[in-house]
């Protein structure tokens, strides 16, 4: 168990450093980020 | 474990390293002087009582005629260990001559208690009350406070006080080194230190201190080869040890670790984030713009990374929505989001109150790198009241933020945390037989 456990604490080290160097931020999933397609031509310039 | 316990009672004396000298007499049978069985006695020179298995009489073995102590009271009792049964244990060989079935005063709890027989080491006894069992041996000597104090220290260890109460004698059968018989009263005291024991046992004749080691079922079907089912644990022993004691520390070890290299990525991470401004303004909304579509100009941004869309307005008791879209000028790329900024505050009871903020931010995740706009669509309840509304806008990049490292450290925490609550559970089931409850596991008694 305390080897799964060691295993599982370093997976998450290793996602936090991928995730801060990606920079995914968690909280953009809280504030409904959607990404679609869309046309730059719907706005006004 | 198994070697650890073995250290444990050597140090103890439970079980000596090398065998003492075997004394004299081999095994004794005579006839009952009641009804004529056969009774064979092991422990020649030591035992001074023994019970019949046919009639139960009890019979002074020191007596040279055998004279009976007390006649036949009760029928033969069934018991998991029969008297002769033979077992390894600790690596010794024991031997079972003895049984008492034991109650405390008010009859409410029972315990077997087998005396143990290895003419090399002497006498120990086998405990088990509830499903739970213990390997126990008679301290030679005095331990402090024993009986009296609330904790007592024996080798270096503190023992607590358990239970203080009276044992009385409803069945015996086999052979004894005292002299015992049915209704026997004794005052008791237990004092643990899981998976240690010790017990006192007081009468008007003398005080007997013993140490018992937690021993698993298993173990004892092991050494005794039984093939019954053994009792079920219907509680937790008073010294039963919480399990895996040893991985319990190594994983809040692990943990700690884990928080650290989780701090140290934090902290470099921020060290290093750019958190650079790539955009900002503020201008005034006036009510013929509601419902158009406000785009910024042009900005930048160098390299993937994060976005913070940051947003305030001035308005007081008032609401203010943004639906907001980076566009990617290239690829035409949308990110949206929706922000709701709302400050209200008053004057109620005597008392000022405010709720809400006049400002809201957003983080967008890896927004590659590229030359943007954002789209603002804007609907609040000042257009109508203030004739326009003031919005500011600031968009950073590459921005440090604590929501990865809480969600990390959360990660890490919560199986710690839920073996810890085991735990103290555990503990407080175990304390709840007890009248001496420490503090910390008395939380629901007095709820209740």
């Amino acid at each position: 168990m305390l080897k799964i456990y060691t295993a599982f604490c370093l997976l998450i080290v290793v996602m936090l450093s991928l995730a801060n160097f990606q920079g995914f931020v968690l909280t953009s999933l809280l504030t409904g980020e959607a990404r679609a397609d869309k046309t730059a031509n719907h706005y006004h310039k | 474990m198994e070697d650890n316990m073995q250290d444990n009672l050597s140090q103890s004396g439970i079980v000596a390293a090398p065998p003492p000298e075997k004394p004299k007499g081999k095994p004794r049978r005579f006839n009952c002087p009641s009804c004529g069985g056969t009774i064979t006695l092991k422990a020649v020179g030591l035992s001074v009582h023994a019970v019949c298995s046919s009639c139960s009489s009890v019979i002074d073995t020191t007596d040279e005629n055998y004279r009976i102590i007390e006649a036949a009271h009760q029928n033969t009792q069934k018991t998991l260990l029969d008297i002769g049964t033979r077992g390894r244990l600790k690596g010794i060989e024991w031997e079972v001559i003895g049984y008492t079935d034991k109650t405390d005063g008010l009859e409410m709890y029972h315990w077997d208690e087998y005396l143990l027989y290895n003419p090399y080491y002497g006498f120990r006894f086998l405990v088990q009350e509830s499903g739970n069992w213990n390997f126990v041996k008679v301290l030679r000597r005095d331990v402090p406070g024993a009986g009296v104090s609330n904790e007592i220290v024996f080798e270096g260890q503190k023992f607590a006080l358990f239970l203080r109460g009276e044992a009385v004698v409803q069945y015996v059968k086999g052979e004894f080194y005292w002299r015992v018989k049915k209704g026997e009263r004794t005052f008791v005291a237990d004092y643990i230190a899981p998976p240690r024991i010790i017990s006192v046992e007081k009468n008007n004749e003398e005080i007997n201190i013993s140490l018992g080691e937690y021993i698993e079922p298993g173990d004892i079907a092991s050494a005794f080869a039984i093939r019954e089912k053994m009792p079920d644990k219907t509680v937790v022993a008073p010294n039963q040890p919480a399990s895996a004691q040893d991985g319990y520390r190594n994983m809040w070890l692990v943990a700690a670790a884990a928080f650290a290299l989780v701090l140290t990525v934090q902290f470099t991470t921020m060290a290093t984030a750019d958190n650079a401004e790539v955009y900002t303004n503020s201008f005034i909304v006036r009510p013929p713009q509601k419902g158009q579509t406000i785009a910024t100009a042009s900005f930048n941004i160098p390299k993937e990374s994060n976005v913070l869309i940051q947003t305030s307005s001035q308005i007081d008791n008032e609401w203010l929505e943004l639906d907001l879209s980076l566009i990617d000028e290239k690829t035409d790329k949308a990110y949206d989001l929706k922000q709701a900024i709302e400050y209200y505050h008053g004057y109620d009871g005597g008392e000022h109150w405010s709720e809400g903020s006049q400002s809201a931010e957003s983080y967008l995740s890896k927004v590659p790198a590229g030359n943007y706009r954002l789209l603002v669509d804007m609907d609040s309840g000042a257009f109508e009241k203030n004739g326009g509304v003031l919005l500011s806008m600031a968009i950073r990049r590459d921005v440090p933020n604590w929501s990865n490292f809480l969600l990390a450290t959360a990660s890490i925490f919560i199986y710690p945390l839920f073996a810890l609550f085991k735990r103290w559970n555990f503990e407080k089931n175990r304390w709840s037989e007890s009248d001496y409850t420490p503090a910390i596991y008395r939380i629901n008694e007095e709820e209740d």
